[in-house]
């Protein structure tokens, strides 16, 4: 359901959310994102942190700087403001990704599994590895909200035709799997930043860092995470040979990743 | 200055008051689960004042050490004051029983032991002029599942060697009154603010929730405290959310979790989240913990029950408000001061 009249949801005493709605549409989320561009042009002071997610929008606060009820009528005045935008700013960052590696397939076997690719290929009825790869990179992913681990991504496919489904694992995994991981769980594309006990299946290895504390690189972070909610992931594949060279290039330096500055509108909703 | 960590206890961390600010990165606050506490202890070790977890502050406060469950041993390779306070550890200076929530001046060689918590389970170790490591976006505490801040964002090993600031100020050796201690209740009373989804549950389940005793489980950390109690039951969800957010009837679509925030996941085990924990997550949340009960919350141990007690806004407010005034009020007193000995008694 979208909200006709978004909902405050208490989280204690020094946090609260504005709820644009209970399901996972893009339309909520750019609402919250647009909520969170309107509060830090207009800092009422004492707010600490903004946390959007796909249909929500996080707002933690000092209450000995500002008190609730002040906090709300604040959010108050700029949530017309934001339930009307259309465009938003929204980053385009190109994805090198090392679809069905060998260490996904590794996984798989620990996990008891059949290879994660063939079975997502099966389960979503697709001929082959090569038309998941080719639906995969046809459409922008979504980044809707970042966290859970340090700079972990919640994305999912701009054209919802091109959106493809694997079921999370029944017992999440005990062990950790590495980093750089790009998986598939229920809609959602994410990838681990660290080394993190995943329960989602394994599509690729990912050539470039999500997460990297202390880094100076353009496109991070002062923590160091390279995506924040509102980018969009542009996927495209590469070898083995493609992913050794941009790993070499990361690690001496030479290696700019690529993102384009762009703004997203909710008019045109796949681009 | 340095103190030389001859063997590191069961998991001893440097935090300061936490890092605000990068929860929309994933990257929690961290700092201390027990903040009173730990105030306190840089309240009695002299150094200036410490923030409360949501203060707008830059200005983190002094580092020190927490201490879970198995303390460390400890070399002060010089002399320096320092306080220890929160789970009693038992600790012990040269092998003479040190008192605690009381400023002690260590002399140069002096050793350091703890053993494993008695009462509580978290205890703090400040020293004058602070833990010196690097400050680390605004803040040396360490967070463990972000692998930053601290010291090299780990846990402390046998063998390393910490470096203490400068005093700000001379010493002066003051204890606190008993009524300022930290208390360790058997059967807590965990007050709880409810939402941002307590309307998802059926009323009955809402009503067990407040009305039955939950048992910590032993796995349980500065991520989260897992709680065992009743089964809990969901009203039926739209169509569109169990599409978009999965077949459990605990699952919503991904929101933010607060600190404190209380997951039902599979309706089956309350998971509180601690200093560290994830920030987004796609569980119903019955309620949060306020922040005035974290201490509480950090000092209970595997196995011990709590009960929720439910809470208006205004109440939470009014607790959180009582409790900076309690610390308020203690430093005063200790600034006022009766010096150590005449209130010691731990």
């Amino acid at each position: 359901m979208i909200y006709q009249h978004p909902q405050i949801r208490q989280l204690g005493d020094c946090a609260l959310a504005v709820e644009f709605g209970d399901e996972a549409d893009l339309r909520l989320n750019v609402r919250a994102l647009a909520l969170r561009n309107a509060l830090e042009a207009h800092d009422p002071g004492g707010i600490t942190d903004l946390v959007p997610t796909m249909r929500a929008l996080g707002i933690l606060f000092d209450p000995d700087r500002i008190g609730k009820t002040r906090l709300e009528g604040h959010i108050a005045e700029l949530l017309d403001e934001a339930q009307a935008v259309q465009s938003i700013p929204s980053r385009i960052i190109d994805m090198p990704l090392w679809y069905d590696d060998p260490g996904s397939r590794e996984l798989a076997a620990r996990d008891g599994m059949q290879p994660y690719l063939e079975y997502i290929v099966e389960s979503n009825g697709l001929a082959s590895i090569d038309a998941f790869i080719a639906r995969h990179t046809s459409t922008d992913q979504w980044v809707a909200a970042v966290g859970w681990a340090p700079g972990c991504t919640f994305a999912y496919a701009l054209d919802r035709d091109a959106a493809m489904t694997s079921p999370k694992l029944v017992t999440p995994r005990s062990y950790a799997i590495p980093e750089r991981y790009v998986t598939l769980g229920g809609v959602c594309t994410s990838i681990t930043p660290v080394s993190l006990p995943s329960g989602y299946r394994t599509l690729g290895r990912l050539a470039i860092d999500i997460y990297l504390p202390g880094t100076r690189l353009a496109g991070y972070s002062a923590t160091g995470v390279l995506f924040q909610a509102g980018d969009r992931q542009r996927y495209r594949a590469i070898d083995r040979q493609e992913y050794e060279d941009i790993r070499a290039r990361i690690d001496d330096g030479s290696y700019a990743l690529g993102i384009e500055d762009s703004t997203y509108s909710t008019q045109d909703p796949t681009g | 200055m340095t103190i030389d960590v001859l063997s590191p206890g069961a998991q001893t961390t440097v935090q300061d008051a936490g890092r605000l600010g990068y929860f929309r990165d994933g990257v929690a606050p961290a700092g201390p689960q027990d903040p009173p506490a730990f105030r306190l202890a840089n309240a009695l070790a002299g150094n200036g004042p410490t923030p409360g977890l949501f203060a707008q502050a830059p200005d983190r406060g002094a580092a020190g050490l927490e201490m879970t469950m198995q303390g460390p041993r400890l070399r002060f390779a010089t002399a320096m004051r320092i306080a220890v306070t929160g789970a009693d550890m038992q600790p012990t200076l040269d092998g003479v029983p040190m008192p605690m929530w009381t400023s002690v001046e260590v002399p140069a060689d002096a050793v350091l032991e703890f053993k494993v918590a008695r009462t509580g389970l978290r205890a703090y170790l400040a020293v004058a002029g602070g833990i010196d490591v690097p400050v680390v976006m605004g803040s040396r505490a360490t967070c463990l599942v972000a692998r930053l801040g601290g010291f090299a964002g780990r846990v402390l090993r046998a063998g390393d060697r910490l470096a203490t600031g400068l005093p700000a100020a001379p010493g002066g050796t003051r204890a606190l009154a008993p009524a300022f201690r930290g208390s360790f209740p058997a059967e807590p009373a965990l007050r709880v603010l409810p939402g941002p989804q307590d309307h998802l549950f059926t009323e009955e389940s809402v009503a067990a929730f407040f009305a039955s005793p939950w048992k910590m489980s032993p796995v349980s950390n500065r991520m989260g405290f897992r709680f065992d109690g009743p089964a809990l039951s969901f009203k039926e969800r739209a169509a569109e959310v169990v599409r978009d957010s999965g077949s459990d009837p605990s699952n919503i679509v991904d929101d933010m979790i607060p600190l404190g925030g209380i997951q039902i996941a599979g309706g089956k085990q309350a998971i509180i989240m601690g200093v560290e924990a994830p920030s987004v997550g796609g569980y119903a949340k019955i309620g949060t913990v306020i922040s005035a009960d974290f201490g509480v919350l950090g000092q209970m141990r595997p196995g011990q029950s709590a009960r929720f007690l439910r809470v208006s806004s205004n109440e939470a407010e009014a607790a959180r408000r009582s409790m900076e005034d309690g610390i308020d009020r203690a430093i005063r007193s200790l600034e006022a001061g009766a010096p150590a000995g005449e209130e010691t008694g731990a």
